[in-house]
């Protein structure tokens, strides 16, 4: 899965219309869009660590699990706590670009859920709103290439897979 | 977890609110407000809303600034207990409040 087309279609999902506004599905399914880039942004970037088949790559990538992962960018967001605690005793420090990627990673699935999960109209995204969350992403995703290179990027990677890495990261 | 006691939702009522009387915000935006509840999973939730200008989001830089709103938004929020998860971004313009957001017939 291509990020960036992600990204192009929800630009196309939200693209201003001469008259009246995108439809409420199409402004939901950009949310969503927006989310999925930058989780295929970071389940791409740890499989391109593995040097093993394609195939097996594909693998890891389905192991990923977006509650183990919000939770880690919880923890990395707020720069303490748990595997964050341990990245700053093994790296000293969490970059700030990589504090972004987890702040939008938790804003991003947030925004997910309720674009796709709830059906009370008032919840239903603005265009704007649904180009704010574009826009985060790919803003998220100009911090992770900052970022990626460095070992606590994939510490990040390795703690968003490895369930309860703390406990074992010493 | 309560999402936070009634009086921190009126403080946070009125900082929100106050938002827009910033200088370096006044160009873009008009209003901002915040309602509490919960979200479709039953958990506490915070919808922070800010209405912009009709013409500003096609301005340059225009998500720079709204970056920079909403960090320090949540970083009052973060303050008050609520982590990312728990608050609801949206942004609204002038002509969103006029004619609101709905389901397709």
């Amino acid at each position: 899965m291509n990020p960036e087309h992600l990204l192009d279609q929800a630009d196309h999902l939200t693209a201003r219309q001469a008259v009246g506004r995108p439809r409420s599905t199409d402004l939901r399914r950009a949310v969503s869009a927006a989310y999925y880039a930058l989780f295929h942004t970071l389940t791409a970037a740890a499989a391109a660590q593995l040097n093993a088949h394609p195939g097996i790559r594909r693998l890891l990538v389905r192991q990923y699990a977006h509650a183990q992962m919000r939770d880690v960018a919880r923890q990395f967001a707020n720069g303490s706590g748990g595997v964050a605690a341990q990245a700053v005793r093994f790296f000293g420090a969490i970059p700030a670009e990589l504090r972004d990627v987890a702040k939008a990673f938790l804003e991003l699935q947030t925004a997910r859920h309720a674009a796709d999960y709830d059906p009370r109209t008032d919840i239903v995204p603005t265009r704007g709103t649904a180009e704010m969350w574009v826009a985060t992403a790919r803003r998220a995703r100009t911090a992770w290439d900052a970022v990626r290179n460095q070992p606590v990027a994939e510490f990040f990677l390795l703690a968003q897979l490895v369930k309860d890495l703390a406990r074992f990261a010493d | 977890m309560t999402a936070t006691t009634t009086t921190n939702e009126a403080a946070l009522r009125a900082a929100v609110a106050d938002l827009p009387k910033l200088s370096w915000l006044a160009a873009d935006f008009v209003a901002a407000d915040c309602r509490f509840g919960h979200d479709h999973a039953g958990d506490p939730a915070v919808w922070v809303r800010l209405v912009a200008k009709d013409d500003a989001v096609a301005r340059p830089g225009f998500f720079d600034g709204l970056f920079a709103v909403r960090d320090r938004i949540r970083e009052h929020l973060r303050n008050h207990g609520l982590g990312e998860e728990f608050v609801h971004f949206t942004l609204w313009s002038e002509t969103d409040l006029r004619n609101p957001p709905g389901e397709d017939e």
